[in-house]
């Protein structure tokens, strides 16, 4: 977060009304293009309305598209999204290619997303299918009954035969097998 | 919030009673492991910002065992804020003054440079002995691994296994046990 | 507004470039920013206190016929436009306008319009037969009394309210005021539209994709809470021919502190039916068997998800029919 977002309202990414998980709706409800007729700065304006904005409107019959010419003004695209945001662009020299990028991108967005700071690139109401974990999850039930405190449960786990231990078990071994040696002889 | 989610919260955040037995073991050791128990280290929901630690109870403070010369080398240091006002402890005079705090300070200095430490003390109840009021035994629910097996003492091993003892070899029959 | 606009702009453009010249380490949020915010927010308070919203329509830019052209498009739907445009229409708009007419001396005024006062009673019996035919379909398990509060919660004012406004029928309503009531009216007499240019079949699938569709991701506890819990499991147990519940503590900590908690499980014949959290036993039974009956039910906390892609099916729309 820089200081330039100090001022900017913040959230989380939502979809609107459950969108898309009934049907989707296009969130642009509708769009202004104004501009002027014989300034050089609207010329990219100009030729998006000739060449292209009928077909946009004929692709997108849900948005509703006024054309505004004013005298020797910047050409402006306003949005309107159906959450009640209001976005206003600057299109000054922008060329054809440009100003369809930028209505692409109003046609597609849920709102005026450069008017909200994200605070998280994700969020659910869901937060766990196993459930939240509790100091209870994995314990084994046999724990319920232990008086404390537990002479068995302090030793700790991993440790490593003494040199004693090792010894006994040698002993241990060594008089099997003397064992074993001495039924041998008596057969 | 529906009581489905308060519960939910409530045992999420649910504070465990573990119960530590310090004899025999090395307090700087057990520091590490106390400390995270109660900062709640030891817990997947733990995060810095939130109050999950749990409470341990210390059992046989005063059966601690120092490594090496530490009785009688480790310094505990103290300044009243008058002039002349310093004092220097040597660890057996502190643990004979008071058997706990020798593992009080240990758990304390573990967590050095943690501005909660004051706040997590609290959560810690330290005994000298195994002699733990009932209140706080029933509270129990939990048992910390200790990091080292007590060794156990010649005098309680009964007569029976020292006498079936291996010997490594038997001394010559004229060798004169002192 | 829009003069605070510029300035907050204006503040904030200058906020940057202080930021590019202080070191690192240093606070960056400056002292400034807080009490600028507290006035700016006051002022605009102010602002909007004195002065009225203008209302979309009073625009240059504005045709309420390709209003409500688009609106139907939106939708994905083939409305009939004469219709679509009464939906729009309350009964207080034309009052009002009669009132007005009046006042200006005419004697028999005559406004050409038609109210949907039809259409909304038609649409909030379609509604309620759909969501609840939905309903009883995606929650077979789950008794009437439940099927009831969530249609109860899908067909209440506020929802409808702010699914009309997401849909934009704010700006094309034609009414003395706009409220949560208007607005929740008008959806239904949409329903009702749709319904007279459309048929059973699109009504339904509007039903599901704008309406039903909010049940998506809730907690349905929120919406449906069971009273009295434990006595309800009894009753399902003995009902459905199963071993009597008993509860036993399986898990506890803290017990003697004000921060107890306890684990509780129910077991019907030595299988555990449902488990719940509590900071006393009583509670910990309680949302046991919460957690039971919202197995037995098929509305836990992991259920499937909704299938919102269910069509009308015959039995359906007869049932619809039988009910209307």
């Amino acid at each position: 977060m820089s200081n330039s977002h100090l001022f900017l309202k913040s959230g989380f990414p939502r979809a609107p009304l459950q969108n898309g998980v009934g049907r989707y709706i296009c969130q642009l409800q509708r769009i202004t293009l104004k501009f002027c007729k014989n300034n050089g700065s609207s010329r990219g304006m100009r030729e998006f309305i000739e060449k292209q904005l009928i077909d946009f409107a004929k692709e997108n019959p849900g948005t509703v598209v006024y054309v505004k010419p004013r005298r020797h003004r910047t050409p402006v695209i306003v949005a309107e999204y159906l959450n009640g945001d209001r976005e206003w662009h600057n299109c000054r020299n922008l060329s054809k290619e440009e100003i369809t990028q930028w209505i692409t991108l109003m046609k597609t967005q849920n709102g005026s997303s450069s008017s909200l700071r994200l605070r998280k690139m994700w969020h659910t109401d869901m937060p766990s299918i196993q459930g939240p974990w509790t100091p209870f999850t994995l314990k084994n039930p046999a724990s319920n009954l232990v008086i404390f405190p537990n002479e068995e449960l302090s030793k700790p786990l991993d440790v490593e035969k003494s040199a004693t231990e090792k010894l006994i078990e040698l002993f241990r071994e060594q008089r099997l097998s003397e064992g074993k040696l001495e039924e041998n002889r008596g057969n | 919030m529906s009581i489905l989610k308060r519960t939910q919260q409530w045992a999420t955040f649910a504070r465990t009673w573990h119960i530590y037995d310090c004899t025999w073991q090395n307090p700087f050791d057990s520091a590490k492991v106390v400390k995270n128990h109660l900062m709640g280290l030891h817990k997947p929901i733990y995060h810095p910002m939130n109050d999950c630690g749990d409470h341990v109870v210390l059992i046989n403070t005063g059966e601690i065992a120092l490594p090496g010369d530490e009785w009688i080398k480790r310094v505990y240091f103290h300044h009243t804020g008058y002039p002349g006002g310093a004092s220097w402890t040597l660890a057996w005079q502190l643990h004979e003054k008071d058997p706990t705090m020798v593992m009080k300070k240990a758990v304390y200095a573990a967590m050095k440079g943690n501005l909660q430490r004051r706040h997590t003390m609290q959560r810690l109840h330290l005994f000298p002995d195994d002699k733990v009021p009932e209140e706080i035994l029933g509270n129990v629910t939990s048992q910390i691994k200790q990091t080292r097996v007590v060794p156990k003492r010649l005098d309680h091993i009964d007569k029976e296994t020292l006498e079936n003892f291996p010997a490594i070899m038997d001394y010559p029959k004229d060798y004169v046990l002192r | 507004m829009s003069f605070y606009f510029k300035t907050s702009r204006l503040l904030v453009s200058r906020c940057n470039s202080i930021a590019l010249q202080v070191p690192k380490n240093v606070r960056n949020i400056k002292r400034w920013v807080a009490p600028t915010l507290r006035e700016l927010n006051k002022r605009s308070k102010n602002v909007s206190s004195n002065e009225e919203i203008q209302k979309r329509s009073t625009f240059i830019e504005w045709n309420y016929n390709s209003e409500v052209f688009a609106f139907g498009k939106r939708l994905q739907e083939n409305f009939n436009l004469v219709t679509l445009q009464r939906a729009f229409v309350h009964s207080s708009f034309i009052t009002q306008e009669e009132n007005r007419q009046k006042q200006l001396g005419i004697e028999n005024p005559e406004i050409m319009l038609q109210d949907n006062d039809s259409l909304i009673t038609a649409g909030q019996r379609l509604l309620f037969d759909y969501v609840t035919a939905f309903l009883e379909h995606s929650l077979p398990k789950v008794p009437d009394e439940g099927i009831r509060a969530f249609t109860t919660y899908l067909t209440s004012i506020s929802n409808l309210a702010v699914i009309s406004k997401n849909l934009g029928t704010f700006d094309l309503i034609l009414s003395d005021n706009i409220d949560d009531l208007t607005l929740a009216n008008t959806l239904l007499a949409l329903i009702g539209a749709l319904h007279e240019s459309s048929g059973d079949e699109k009504t339904y699938l509007f039903v599901r994709d704008f309406i039903c569709t909010q049940l998506n991701q809730k907690d349905l506890y929120e919406i449906w809470e069971i009273s009295s819990p434990f006595e309800s499991l009894r009753s399902y147990c003995l009902q459905n021919k199963l071993a009597v519940p008993e509860c036993r503590i399986i898990g506890e900590t803290a017990k003697n502190t004000v921060l107890s908690a306890f684990h509780v499980g129910i077991y019907s014949k030595k299988i555990l039916i449902g488990q719940g959290f509590g900071e006393d036993v009583e509670t910990a039974i309680q949302t046991a068997s919460i957690k039971a009956l919202r197995k037995f039910y098929g509305i836990s906390d992991n259920m499937r998800p909704f299938d919102f892609r269910i069509k009308l099916e015959n039995k359906y729309s007869e049932k619809v029919k039988l009910n209307g």
